[in-house]
C-alpha cells in the first residue's frame, strides 16, 4: 500500500476508534455517576416504572457482598418490600418508598482502597443514610468519608463500644448509629450477668470448685475491651461468691491470633487440660478458629465448661464440621435465633430461608431489616428525610419511646448506641444475646439466662452438663 | 502427657511439611526453578477435591486420583507454557510463578465467593476417626496415617530417584545441566518431570493434610513460606536436609507452645519459621545441609 | 597567592576516591565529598539543564509523558467524581512506591519481595509525627521518608550478602515479621498494637470534595517530583552503577566502584521515596494499621512493574495507572450493569482479570507493557506525519 494510503486510513480509524472511545466512555462512564439515572431499586413497589428521587427514602448498604453482604441485602429487601407494597411511608402527608442499593466494601479482606472507592462511589449516589459495615478497622476508615459528607451510617455489624461511646460522644462522628450487634460492653456485662446469675450458682451447686479459668480470645478490637472487662470482673467475683476462687493470679489470658491451625489448638487444649482450669471463656469471632476451638473441646473432654463468643458456633454447620461431642457442651452466645422472641421473628426467619435458597438469616441481615423499619418511623416522626431531620427522628427512640424490631425492643442511647437488656436497670427484652447449647438431636436450643431476659419471653431448654465430667 | 503430644503433632506436621518442602527442594536443586506457586499447588488440589466431594459426583477416593491427576496437568502445562520459554531468566520465572499463584487464589475466592453464604475454610474428610490411646495420651488417629503415609510416600520417592533410570537421569541433570545433555538426556523432559512430581507432592501433602487443618484461599502464601522457610534451613537442593529442617521447624514451633510458658507464646511461635529465615541468611545462607555457594 | 582551580583538582581527587575499599562507612569524609560533587554537579550541568529540557519535551516520549500527565490531571477535574480522585490518589500512592521498588529491584538488580517495610515504616512514623508529637503534615512527610532512610540502612546491610532468591525470600520474611510485631498487643507500647494508629486528622475542615481535590493536587505535586529525582537518578552516573551492579556485580567491582557502598545508597534512596509513598497513603486513608506490612502489599509494586516495565521508572508509573484506574472502571462497570444477583459471581472479577493480565505480560513480553506501547505509537506518530 502506498505510503499516503497508509497514512489516510490510520487518521481515519484512529478518528473513529477515539470517537467510540469518546462516546462509550461518557456513556458509561460519566452517565451513570448521577446524571438522571435512577440507581436505587424499589423492591415491592407496585407503580409503573420507578418513583422519583424526590419521593424516596434513599438507603444505602456497604458490606462486603461475597462474606454476608449478599445476605444482608436479602434482610433489606424483604423489608423495604414490605414497606413498599403497603404503599410507601408517610412523610409530611406524602408517600415516600425505600429505594435500596448496595456497594461492596471488600472489607472482610481488609481492602481499605476497595472500601473507600466503594463507599465514594455510595455517596455519589446521594443516600440520605447508609447502613452496613462489618470489619470494624475498615469501617474506622470509611465513616469519616460519610460524617465529612454529612450522611448518616447505622452499622449493622460492629461491635466496637468505642464507634458510638466515644467517637460519637465527643462528636467525632455526630451521625453515627449502631443497630446491630450490642457493643462489647454490653456482650460483656451480659457474659458477667450469665456467669454470675447462672453459670456459678450451677457449677457451685454441683460441688464444684472454681479455682482456674482461661479467656481465650482474639486481639482484635472489640475483643480487648471484652477480655478486659471479663479479667477484671472474674477477679472480683472471687471475694464474693461462694466456691469461687478466680483471680488474676489462676485466670490464664491466651490470645490466639489468624494463623493458628489445628495442631496449635489442640496443643493449647492440652495445655488447658493439664492445668486443671474448670473454665474455659472463648471470645472467638473467626470462624475457622471457632471450628479449630470446638474440635479440640470434644478431643481433650477437659473436666471444664465452656462458655462465651464463639462466632463459629452460630453457623447452621457446626455441628458437621467439629466432631459432635464438642458441639452439644459448648455454651456460646448467639444474636439471633428461630425464637418467638417478637411477634414477627418466627415468620421472618422461615420467609428469609424461602427467599434464600436455604439460608438461615446472620445477625446482620436482621440488623438491616429492622433499620430499615426504624429509618421509615423516623422519617414520620420527622416529617422529612434531611440530615438533621432524619437524625433527629432516630433519636426520638428511647426506653420510654421504643418501636418492636425483630425479637427485641429497639431503641437507641444518647451516644446513638441500641439500647441493651439490662436487668439491673429494669430494661427487659432490649438488645440480648442469646445463650444457646445444642441438644442431644444436634439442635440448637436457648437455654435459661438466670434471668437476663425475660424467660417467658424466650422459651428456653435445659442446660447440659458434659458426660465425661463426673462430679463429686 | 505433654511430652507425647509435642512428639505426635510435631512429627505430623513435621512428615507433612517434609512432603512439602521435598518437592519445593527438588525443583530448585535440579532445575534452579524458585517455583512460587508451590503453595497454590497445595490449596488447589485442596480445593479441587472439596469442590468434587461437595457435588457429590464420584466417591472420595476417586476425587483424589482427579484432584492429583489435575494438578499434575498444571504441573505440565506450568511448566511448558510458562517456565520454559523464559528459563535463562532466573528472576522472571520467579516472577511468572508468582503471578500464577496469584491468578490461582483469585479464581479460587471468585469461585468460593459467587455463593451466598459467606466464605469459609474447607477441610477434607480425614481417612481415619476416632482416637488411639498412646502411653496415656488420646491422638487422633488421623495423625497416625499421616506420618505413615508421608513415610511411605517418601520411601517411594527415595527409592525412585536412587534406582530408576528417571532417577538417575534426575540426578545427572542436577548436577550438569550441560554435561546430562551431551548424554543424551532430554534435559527438558527431565525438569517437566520434575515439576509435576512437585506438584503432585504438594497434592498429597495437602489431601493428607487439610483434614486435620482447614485452608482458606489465602493460606497459599503462608505454606509458600513454610516450606521455603524448611528448604532454606536444610539447604536449597538437598533433599535430607529439607526432611531435616521439616522436623526442625515443626518441632520448634510445639516447644516453643509448651515450654515458652509466657502469655504470648502463641503470637511468638508464630513468627519462629520467619525469623529462623532471617537468621539463616545472615549466618548461613546455604542452610544445614547445603551446597556451599561462592557469595 | 595563586588561586588553585578548585574544580579541576577536585574532579581528579573524586576519582580516586571511588576506588575499592573495605567495608567502611566514614560519614564525615562523605559528606564533604557529596556537597563537593553536587557542586560540581550543579556548576556543570544547569547550563545545559535548559536546553536538555526544551529537547526532551520536543522528543516523541517526551511529548508522550507530558501528554499524559495533563490528561492524569485532567480527567478526575473533568469527571468531577469524588470517587476518581480517591482512585488516582491511591493510583498516585502506588506509582511512586512501585517507582521506588523498580529503582532498587530493576535496576539495582536487588529484587525485594519485602518492600512495604518501608512503605508501612514511612505511614507509621508520619502518623506518629502528626498525632503524637503534633507536626504539620508536610515536614512529617519527609520525615516518614527519612525515617525509612533509617530503616532501609538496617535492613539493607544483612541483604548486602544476599543475592537472588535469598534476597527475595529473606526481605519477604522480614516484613512479615514487621508484620507481626507491629500486630503483637504484648508490644503495644512500642508498636501501637494490633489497631495501629487512628484517626489521623488530615484537612478535615475541608468539605469531602475539597479535602479530595487539595488531596490530589498535593499527590500528583509529589508525583512528579519524586518520579522527576528518580529518572534524573536514573539517568545520571549513579543510574549507570546501579545497572552496572544489576548486570554485573564482579565486572563493577573489578572497575573500582565500591559496590557495597552503592547498594546501600540504592536501598536508602528507595526506601526514601517508599517512606514517602506510605506517608501520602496514611494520610489519605486517616490511620495506619499493622497489615500495611502484609505481602499483598509488597506484592502490588512488583505487579504493576511488571506490567509496566521492570527497570525504567516511568513504567512503573504507567503500571500502577493500569492496574488500579483499569480495576476501579471494571468495578464500577459491573456494579453499574449488573443485576444484583449476578454482582456476586462478579465481585472479584476485576482482581482475577488483572491476575491474567500479569500471567500474560510477564510470559510474552520481555520489557513490560510500556515501551512496546510507546515505540508502536511512536510509529503509528511517523507513520500520520507523513515520514
Amino acid at each position: 500500500m502506498e505510503q499516503s494510503t497508509k497514512r489516510i486510513l490510520a487518521i481515519v480509524l484512529i478518528a473513529v476508534i477515539g470517537t467510540g472511545i469518546g462516546i462509550g466512555a461518557w456513556y458509561f462512564l460519566v452517565i451513570p455517576a448521577g446524571e438522571g439515572e435512577n440507581p436505587y431499586e424499589y423492591p415491592g413497589y407496585a407503580g409503573e416504572g420507578k418513583p422519583p428521587l424526590s419521593k424516596t427514602i434513599k438507603v444505602g448498604l456497604l458490606d462486603h457482598t461475597a462474606v454476608y453482604g449478599q445476605l444482608t441485602y436479602v434482610g433489606m429487601t424483604m423489608s423495604a418490600t414490605e414497606i413498599n407494597a403497603a404503599g410507601g411511608v408517610d412523610v409530611g402527608g406524602t408517600p415516600y418508598y425505600i429505594g435500596i442499593t448496595m456497594e461492596d466494601t471488600k472489607e472482610a479482606f481488609y481492602n481499605y482502597d476497595e472500601a473507600l472507592s466503594a463507599t465514594l462511589r455510595m455517596i455519589e449516589k446521594d443516600p440520605d443514610i447508609v447502613i452496613g459495615g462489618f470489619r470494624s478497622e475498615v469501617v474506622e476508615t470509611y465513616v469519616p468519608y460519610l460524617m465529612q459528607a454529612g450522611i448518616p451510617f447505622m452499622t449493622t455489624g460492629c461491635a466496637t463500644t468505642e464507634f458510638c461511646q466515644t467517637n460519637v460522644a465527643s462528636d467525632i462522628w455526630p451521625y453515627f448509629f449502631r443497630i446491630m450487634p450490642q457493643n462489647s460492653e454490653n456482650l460483656g456485662l451480659a457474659f458477667m450477668d450469665y456467669l454470675e446469675n447462672f453459670l456459678f450458682p450451677n457449677m457451685t451447686g454441683e460441688g464444684v470448685i472454681l479455682d482456674g479459668a482461661t479467656i481465650m480470645y482474639e486481639e482484635l478490637i472489640w475483643t480487648i475491651d471484652l477480655k478486659n472487662m471479663l479479667y477484671d470482673f472474674l477477679n472480683a467475683t472471687s471475694m464474693v461468691t461462694p466456691g469461687v476462687r478466680l483471680g488474676y493470679a489462676n485466670v490464664t489470658l491466651k490470645p490466639i491470633t489468624p494463623s493458628m491451625g489445628a495442631l496449635d489448638f489442640m496443643a493449647y487444649w492440652g495445655v488447658f487440660g493439664g492445668s486443671g482450669h474448670q473454665l474455659m471463656l472463648p471470645v472467638i469471632s473467626d470462624p475457622t478458629l471457632g471450628n479449630y476451638f470446638g474440635m479440640g473441646y470434644n478431643l481433650t473432654q477437659p473436666n471444664a465448661i465452656v462458655a462465651g463468643i464463639n462466632v463459629a458456633h452460630q453457623l447452621a454447620d457446626y455441628l458437621t464440621t467439629t466432631p459432635a461431642m464438642g458441639c452439644q457442651y459448648e455454651i456460646s452466645m448467639s444474636g439471633a435465633e428461630r425464637v418467638p422472641s417478637g411477634p414477627n421473628q418466627i415468620a421472618f426467619w422461615d420467609a428469609f430461608k424461602v427467599a434464600t435458597g436455604g439460608y438461615d438469616p446472620v445477625y446482620t441481615a436482621i440488623g438491616a431489616y429492622d433499620a430499615i423499619k426504624i429509618i421509615a418511623n423516623a422519617t414520620t416522626i420527622a416529617g422529612s428525610t434531611a440530615l438533621n431531620d432524619l437524625v433527629a427522628g432516630l433519636e426520638s427512640f428511647n426506653t420510654t419511646n421504643w418501636m418492636f424490631g425483630l425479637g427485641r425492643k429497639l431503641a437507641f442511647d444518647e451516644n446513638h448506641d441500641v439500647i441493651a437488656t439490662n436487668p439491673d436497670a429494669g430494661l427487659y427484652n432490649f438488645s440480648a444475646p442469646l445463650w444457646c447449647q445444642y441438644n442431644q438431636e444436634g439442635v440448637k436450643h436457648v437455654i435459661p439466662s438466670g434471668g437476663f431476659y425475660d424467660d417467658n419471653f424466650i422459651p428456653n431448654d435445659m442446660f447440659r452438663w458434659p458426660y465425661w465430667w463426673v462430679l463429686p | 502427657m505433654s511430652i507425647i503430644s509435642i512428639l505426635v503433632y510435631g512429627a505430623a506436621l513435621g512428615c507433612v511439611l517434609a512432603v512439602l518442602a521435598v518437592g519445593f527442594s527438588l525443583v530448585y536443586g535440579v532445575g534452579g526453578i524458585i517455583n512460587l506457586s508451590h503453595g497454590a499447588y497445595y490449596i488447589l488440589t485442596a480445593y479441587i477435591v472439596f469442590w468434587f466431594i461437595n457435588a457429590n459426583i464420584v466417591a472420595y477416593p476417586i476425587a483424589i486420583i482427579i484432584g492429583l491427576s489435575l494438578i499434575a496437568l498444571l504441573g505440565i502445562v506450568t511448566y511448558l507454557a510458562l517456565i520454559k520459554p523464559i528459563q535463562h531468566n532466573e528472576i522472571g520465572v520467579m516472577i511468572v510463578t508468582f503471578a500464577l499463584a496469584f491468578l490461582i487464589e483469585q479464581a479460587i475466592l471468585v469461585y468460593e465467593g459467587s455463593k451466598p453464604e459467606e466464605i469459609k475454610d474447607i477441610s477434607l474428610i480425614p481417612f481415619a476417626k476416632g482416637q488411639i490411646n498412646i502411653f496415656g495420651t488420646q491422638i487422633d488417629a488421623q495423625y497416625i496415617v499421616i506420618m505413615i503415609a508421608a513415610v511411605i510416600i517418601l520411601s517411594c520417592l527415595i527409592l525412585f530417584i536412587k534406582k530408576s533410570r528417571i532417577g538417575k537421569a534426575i540426578r545427572a541433570v542436577s548436577q550438569d545441566k550441560d554435561a546430562a545433555k551431551l548424554m543424551g538426556i532430554n534435559v527438558n523432559l527431565i525438569l517437566m518431570f520434575v515439576l509435576t512430581l512437585s506438584a503432585v507432592l504438594a497434592g498429597f501433602a495437602a489431601i493428607l493434610y487439610v483434614s486435620v487443618s482447614p485452608i482458606y484461599p489465602n493460606y497459599g502464601w503462608e505454606y509458600l513460606l513454610i516450606s521455603m522457610s524448611v528448604v532454606l534451613l536444610g539447604g536449597l537442593g538437598s533433599l535430607p536436609g529439607s526432611v531435616i529442617g521439616a522436623f526442625i521447624i515443626s518441632f520448634s514451633r510445639f516447644i516453643c507452645f509448651y515450654l515458652v510458658d509466657i502469655p504470648y507464646n502463641v503470637a511468638y511461635s508464630g513468627i519462629i519459621y520467619l525469623a529462623v529465615i532471617i537468621i539463616m541468611l545472615i549466618f548461613r545462607p546455604c542452610g544445614i545441609l547445603g551446597k556451599k555457594e561462592r557469595t | 597567592m595563586v588561586e588553585k582551580d578548585q574544580n579541576v583538582n577536585e574532579e581528579l581527587v573524586t576519582e580516586k576516591v571511588l576506588t575499592r575499599r573495605p567495608f567502611s562507612i566514614p560519614l564525615k569524609n562523605y559528606s564533604k565529598k557529596t556537597s563537593k560533587r553536587l557542586g560540581i554537579f550543579f556548576k556543570h550541568k544547569i547550563p545545559y539543564a535548559e536546553s536538555e529540557l526544551k529537547s526532551w519535551v520536543r522528543s516523541f516520549r517526551g511529548g508522550i509523558i507530558l501528554l499524559c500527565l495533563f490528561l492524569v490531571t485532567l480527567i478526575p477535574l473533568l469527571l468531577n467524581s469524588i470517587v476518581y480522585f480517591h482512585v488516582f490518589i491511591i493510583a498516585m500512592v502506588y506509582a511512586i512506591y512501585a517507582a521506588s521498588w523498580d529503582l532498587l529491584s530493576g535496576v539495582t538488580g536487588q529484587v525485594s519481595f519485602g518492600h512495604a517495610a518501608f512503605f508501612g515504616l514511612g505511614g507509621y512514623m508520619c502518623a506518629a509525627f502528626v498525632k503524637f508529637l503534633g507536626f504539620h503534615w508536610f515536614p512529617s512527610i519527609i520525615i516518614g521518608g527519612a525515617l525509612g532512610v533509617l530503616f532501609g540502612l538496617i535492613i539493607a546491610i544483612p541483604s548486602l550478602r544476599l543475592k537472588g532468591p535469598y534476597l527475595a525470600l529473606g526481605s519477604l520474611a522480614f516484613s512479615l515479621l514487621m508484620w507481626r510485631l507491629f500486630s503483637m498487643e504484648s508490644l503495644r507500647f512500642l508498636f501501637f498494637g494490633s489497631e495501629g494508629i487512628r484517626n489521623v486528622a488530615f484537612l478535615q475542615s475541608l468539605t469531602l470534595r475539597e479535602k479530595l481535590i487539595t488531596e490530589f493536587i498535593l499527590a500528583l505535586i509529589i508525583m512528579i517530583v519524586c518520579i522527576t529525582i528518580m529518572l534524573v537518578v536514573y539517568n545520571s552516573k549513579l543510574g549507570t552503577i546501579f545497572k552496572g551492579i544489576r548486570d554485573d556485580e564482579y565486572a563493577t567491582e573489578a572497575a573500582g566502584i565500591n559496590v557495597t557502598r552503592y547498594k546501600l545508597l540504592a536501598f536508602c534512596i528507595s526506601a526514601f521515596f517508599a517512606g514517602i509513598a506510605g506517608s501520602i497513603y496514611m494520610l489519605h486513608r486517616g490511620n495506619v494499621k499493622p497489615d500495611i506490612f502484609m505481602s499483598l502489599y509488597s506484592f502490588y509494586p512488583i505487579i504493576m512493574v511488571v506490567v509496566g516495565g521492570i527497570s525504567t521508572i516511568s513504567g512503573a508509573a504507567f503500571g500502577a495507572y493500569f492496574f488500579y484506574v483499569l480495576n476501579e472502571i471494571i468495578t464500577q462497570l459491573c456494579s453499574d450493569f449488573l443485576p444484583s444477583n449476578l454482582q456476586l459471581i462478579f465481585s472479584n472479577i476485576a482482581t482475577l482479570f488483572f491476575a491474567i493480565i500479569l500471567l500474560v505480560v510477564v510470559r510474552f513480553t520481555e520489557r513490560g507493557l510500556m515501551e512496546p506501547a510507546i515505540k508502536r505509537s511512536k510509529d503509528l506518530w511517523d507513520l500520520l506525519r507523513g515520514k
